[in-house]
């Protein structure tokens, strides 16, 4: 139930405060080596939207994994691995980690979360880079950091589910439609598909996400808003006839217009985020990937300037680099 | 566990049972007393000895033997009342107390009854003069405890005496010194003298209350200490009997905030023709326990739930 859930609770955010939870993130990566960096190399630092830029081409980039991946996976294994993956990026940030691999292993987690059972050594044969025990291994290995990162919060809603439900709801109560509803899933598959590189399944709940899909591939087929008021108003129970409308509840009325706009809203959203990754755009992520190997080449160097200045600063507090690790609580023992 | 011989009820079955013993020293619960005995005499239950009613008392010791040596002590202790100095020697004096053992222990396994009580009777008209005498005297021990006593009560009294005149003393080393600084106030300031004078006033005041208050609370604290004890006291029970506390159950079917629009029923799902637009169950699929309805409405539901939160 995704009212009581940790998506809910944990991973739901307003706009303002998504960019703000990113650009802390941000802020305290570089705030890390400030006192060892030098000018030169804090050029190397990437900004917050350029980070999203890279997440976004990344993104692009796992979809299209995603669609040729053998044996075919459901859609929500794709939705469940996003969620995780811009979730992760809340947290750490693209300089710090390896930002394919991570998706890789979001990719790997999603189907184990979503019941999509396929071994390691097949989920490698789809990948076209490296080795395959290399990247086995890298994946195995990044997965429990990955769940720890995600504080163990792997269950994700996604709008496929509501939008069958919506579109069952449509094909009883709207009889009197002189088009075939089916039609609109072609449509609706592709908004889900744009919606999956925006942020919008951090920001709204995926009943509405899916209403969206609907009156999105609705709009494709050139229909108006006006069969999703009459729907909604079918679902909420306004009678249409106008002198009995007089008795209907107002705030009844103010839900279907919220909703409406909301649908719009989360629409507009997704075409104005959502930017096709053109040549262009794929020749800056090549760009943009050389310069993070720059930088993950620098951290190493960066991380044994703090130490040494640890060391010359008297050995106080605790050694830079240092993991605490928490206790945790195992069967092993 | 005390528990009556003759009707077998015990301190568990009833709560206020009361041991009755007679003279021959075998108990009897108060109702059976009051049974057998309701004609004011009676034979015992167990030896068959006649037994009057009046000559029935609570049982102190669990143990009726006891009880009875301590009875027929306490007893035999009027008539045997002779101090040491009613003795020329302290042989003497050790032969009587000797005798006096041997007395009781005949009575309490009744060995030779009738002899023992002709002796006693015998020493009692012998010894009338001082039996008499000495029933107003105290001996040695007697005497010692009442001095124990008596000192006791005066060092409490004394204890009491010595904190009130403390408290006292206090209590007027303050209100003189708060005089004087108010006089030296009153007579250095330039403040007027009617409100120094009330600033004082209200302070009075004000302590009277926090003192009056603090009695209340102490009083307050007290009541319902033992309140609380009388309650478990009450509550306190040996009985089978299930006490009924509490208000009853009362079930109320739990609410499922959808915040959505409402979910229409099963009987509704399958009427209004929703299962037309899912495919169908296959057998297997039904075999365990999968309907199409179930799909249905799982998909209705995640379509509902927060729909309207904005």
């Amino acid at each position: 139930m995704y009212s009581t859930s940790t998506q809910k609770r944990e991973w739901t955010y307003t706009p303002e405060k998504l960019a703000a939870v990113r650009l802390e993130t941000n802020i305290k990566f570089r705030e890390k080596y400030e006192s060892v960096i030098t000018p030169e190399e804090l050029e190397l630092f990437v900004t917050p939207e350029e980070e999203l830029r890279m997440q976004r081409s990344i993104e692009d980039a796992a979809l299209k994994f995603a669609d040729k991946f053998r044996p075919h996976i459901w859609p929500s294994v794709k939705w469940t691995a996003l969620a995780f993956f811009k979730r992760a990026f809340l947290v750490w940030v693209p300089s710090d980690t390896s930002i394919r691999m991570v998706m890789m292993g979001c990719f790997y987690l999603a189907m184990k979360i979503d019941e999509f059972y396929i071994t390691i050594d097949d989920f490698v044969k789809n990948m076209n880079v490296g080795d395959p025990r290399q990247n086995a291994e890298r994946i195995l290995k990044l997965e429990p950091e990955l769940m720890k990162v995600l504080n163990y919060n792997l269950t994700v809603h996604c709008p496929y589910r509501p939008f069958e439900g919506h579109l069952m709801d449509m094909k009883t109560r709207m009889l009197l439609l002189n088009f075939d509803l089916e039609s609109i899933r072609r449509d609706s598959m592709r908004f889900f598909q744009n919606a999956l590189q925006t942020d919008v399944l951090l920001v709204y709940p995926p009943s509405q996400i899916a209403l969206a899909a609907i009156n999105f591939g609705l709009h494709a087929q050139g229909k108006s808003d006006e069969i999703l008021r009459e729907f909604l108003r079918k679902m909420i129970g306004i009678e249409e006839d106008s002198w009995s409308a007089r008795d209907v509840r107002p705030e009844d009325l103010e839900k279907l217009e919220k909703t409406v706009t909301r649908v719009n809203h989360i629409m507009r959203e997704v075409e104005k985020q959502f930017v096709a990754v053109t040549e262009q755009e794929r020749e800056n992520h090549k760009f943009f990937q050389s310069r993070l190997s720059q930088i993950q080449n620098l951290l190493p160097i960066l991380n044994e300037r703090r130490k040494e200045a640890w060391r010359a600063g008297g050995c106080i507090g605790q050694e830079p680099g240092l993991v605490t690790e928490a206790p945790v609580d195992s069967d092993d023992e | 566990m005390r528990e009556c011989r003759k009707c077998k009820s015990n301190e568990y079955t009833n709560k206020q049972l009361v041991m009755m013993i007679n003279e021959c020293g075998h108990p009897l619960c108060k109702n059976c007393v009051d049974n057998i005995y309701a004609l004011n005499s009676g034979n015992c239950h167990v030896c068959n000895r006649l037994l009057r009613k009046n000559g029935f008392r609570e049982q102190i010791y669990d143990d009726p033997l006891i009880d009875k040596e301590t009875f027929l002590r306490r007893k035999l202790r009027k008539i045997y009342n002779l101090k040491q100095d009613d003795f020329e020697t302290l042989r003497e004096f050790g032969d009587y107390q000797e005798r006096f053992e041997t007395l009781v222990y005949n009575l309490v396994f009744e060995t030779d009854v009738v002899e023992t009580n002709a002796e006693i009777q015998a020493f009692e008209e012998k010894h009338k003069e001082q039996i008499d005498r000495n029933k107003r005297r105290l001996d040695e021990d007697q005497k010692w405890i009442e001095d124990q006593l008596r000192e006791e009560r005066a060092m409490k009294s004394r204890l009491v005496e010595h904190m009130e005149t403390d408290a006292r003393e206090k209590e007027n080393t303050t209100a003189v010194t708060d005089t004087r600084a108010i006089m030296d106030e009153l007579r250095d300031s330039n403040v007027a003298a009617e409100v120094i004078l009330d600033r004082e006033r209200k302070k009075q005041i004000e302590k009277e209350l926090e003192e009056k208050d603090e009695q209340e609370k102490r009083k307050r604290r007290n009541k319902e200490m033992l309140q609380t004890r009388k309650r478990a006291a009450e509550n306190m029970s040996f009985n089978t009997v299930i006490r009924i506390a509490g208000r009853a159950y009362v079930h109320q079917p739990l609410e499922l905030v959808i915040n959505g629009p409402p979910m229409p029923n099963p009987a509704e799902i399958e009427s209004m023709g929703y299962l037309a637009h899912i495919r169908a169950a296959s057998q297997d699929l039904i075999a365990g326990g999968y309907t199409s309805a179930l799909g249905c409405s799982r998909a209705l539901f995640e379509a509902r739930i927060d729909l309207f939160a904005f």
